[in-house]
């Protein structure tokens, strides 16, 4: 196996774990503020290489990620794709920022990320919006756990990125 | 490597950034296919097929995640043995160990035992016409909850068949796949029940408002008599969901001045969460 492929391959086996991980390993109990392990990875990779991750990695994990979590197919891809666009328009400003500032950052693009799901989107639910109390609380405290879990994510797949990843 | 693809020192034309750039044509179409496929998704539920049988694929993936555990949990036993020095205190211990292990699996039996009991008397409708189902997954979207159960092979579920629990409705079947269906939930916001009051005898339709959340009854005249703390169930119209489930018990009634309807807010019974095994109906 060539050295791109092999790089590939370890990429694409850490997005998968984490979607694994989103999916199958956190208690029922706390659904609704588990962190999104697949876009922090994504995120990472698309600073750190991003010239080996962009927008086919955001659309197919994207896309799983809407099969696996019942949402609107392609809702996920479409926010994985800007998401990655943004994260490689502005990776060399946001590489070199502080962790702190990095995860504040996160915290505003994870909380427009998990308000843009309170779309009525099958026109059913009347006075459904953005103003509903009970879903901001929840996006606001997803937004909290994700950019707290980005410091752990960072060091973690740094030094996965380290050991596996050869330029 | 050429000029266009790269960014480019104004000052030196030597090329500063070895990394090209986002080509924006490609993130345009990327984001007209999403789209797209939005669109076909709410328009004619062009993924529900894909949906169902991505339930089948994650199967052998959470049976995989199992086996490190259980791998684990059998060499802690070899390595346990292997290590005793006492020949007597070893076979006590693991006649201990032993006896510990069998306890907590009939623990663990007579507690499934006596949920699976619980669940089977707890509804009035023919046994026959019934399948008792695990939850293999349980999704964390907000407004659209989605609830996957395994399935029985050569057991005929039919969309729309009406899932329960032991305290109540809990949805019906969105879609089948082939060992595994797709539930959707009452707290789905795209679930309407038709339901009907103990005390009041009145229909209404019960509408889904998200997980863990209330739900909401629809279109009440303000003349309408409900009272708080009724109970509510299914009225049987529609043909979907049969008669007599219990739903919820309406917990607030208010009467704004800005709505001609009466907002009443209906606690639901059954929860996705706390249960493991669900029952479906079959229809047959």
């Amino acid at each position: 196996m060539n050295k791109s492929l092999k790089n590939q391959f370890w990429i694409y086996l850490s997005l998968s774990i984490a979607t694994v991980i989103d999916t199958f390993f956190f208690s029922e109990y706390l659904l609704l503020w588990k962190p999104l392990l697949t876009l922090l990875a994504l995120i990472y990779w698309n600073m750190a290489l991003p010239d080996k991750v962009g927008i086919k990695e955001a659309l197919l994990f994207g896309l799983i990620m809407d099969l696996l979590s019942g949402s609107v197919f392609g809702l996920h891809g479409l926010l994985f794709v800007l998401i990655t666009y943004i994260c490689q328009r502005f990776f060399y400003q946001f590489r070199v920022s502080p962790l702190l500032q990095q995860s504040a950052i996160l915290f505003v693009l994870f909380f427009l990320f998990k308000m843009s799901f309170s779309f009525d989107f099958y026109d059913v639910a009347e006075g459904m919006n953005v103003s509903d109390g009970f879903f901001v609380i929840n996006a606001l405290i997803f937004s909290m756990t994700s950019s707290l879990c980005w410091t752990p994510s960072y060091y973690l797949l740094r030094e996965f990125r380290r050991r596996k990843i050869k330029l | 490597m050429l000029k266009r693809e790269h960014k480019v020192s104004n000052i030196s034309s030597e090329a500063i950034f070895a990394i090209p750039a986002m080509k924006p044509a490609r993130v345009v179409s990327a984001i007209i296919f999403c789209l797209c496929l939005i669109i076909s998704d709410i328009r004619y539920d062009a993924a529900s097929y894909l949906r169902s049988y991505s339930k089948d694929i994650l199967t052998p993936i959470s049976f995989m995640i199992g086996l490190p555990q259980e791998f684990f949990s059998y060499a802690t036993n070899i390595f346990s043995s292997k290590t005793k020095l006492d020949e007597r205190i070893d076979r006590l211990e693991e006649e201990n160990l032993k006896l510990k292990t069998a306890n907590q699996y009939t623990q663990m039996l007579s507690s499934e035992l006596s949920k699976l009991n619980k669940l089977w008397s707890s509804t009035d409708i023919d046994h026959q016409d019934l399948i008792i189902s695990k939850k293999t997954f349980l999704s964390s979207n907000f407004y659209q909850p989605l609830l996957a159960l395994d399935m029985e092979l050569g057991k005929t579920i039919k969309k729309n068949n009406a899932v329960l629990s032991d305290e109540g409705l809990v949805g019906r079947v969105e879609n089948v796949g082939i060992a595994s269906v797709d539930v959707m939930l009452i707290q789905d916001i795209r679930s309407s029940i038709p339901v009907v009051s103990e005390e009041s005898s009145l229909h209404a339709v019960l509408q889904g408002k998200g997980l863990d959340r209330k739900g909401e009854l629809k279109f009440i005249k303000k003349t309408a008599s409900f009272s708080e703390g009724e109970l509510l169930f299914t009225s049987g119209l529609g043909d979907i969901f049969p008669e007599g489930l219990q739903v919820g018990r309406i917990s607030s009634i208010q009467d704004l001045t800005d709505s001609e309807f009466l907002k009443i807010e209906v606690s639901l019974f059954s929860s996705p969460i706390d249960n493991d095994y669900f029952l479906i109906t079959t229809n047959e």
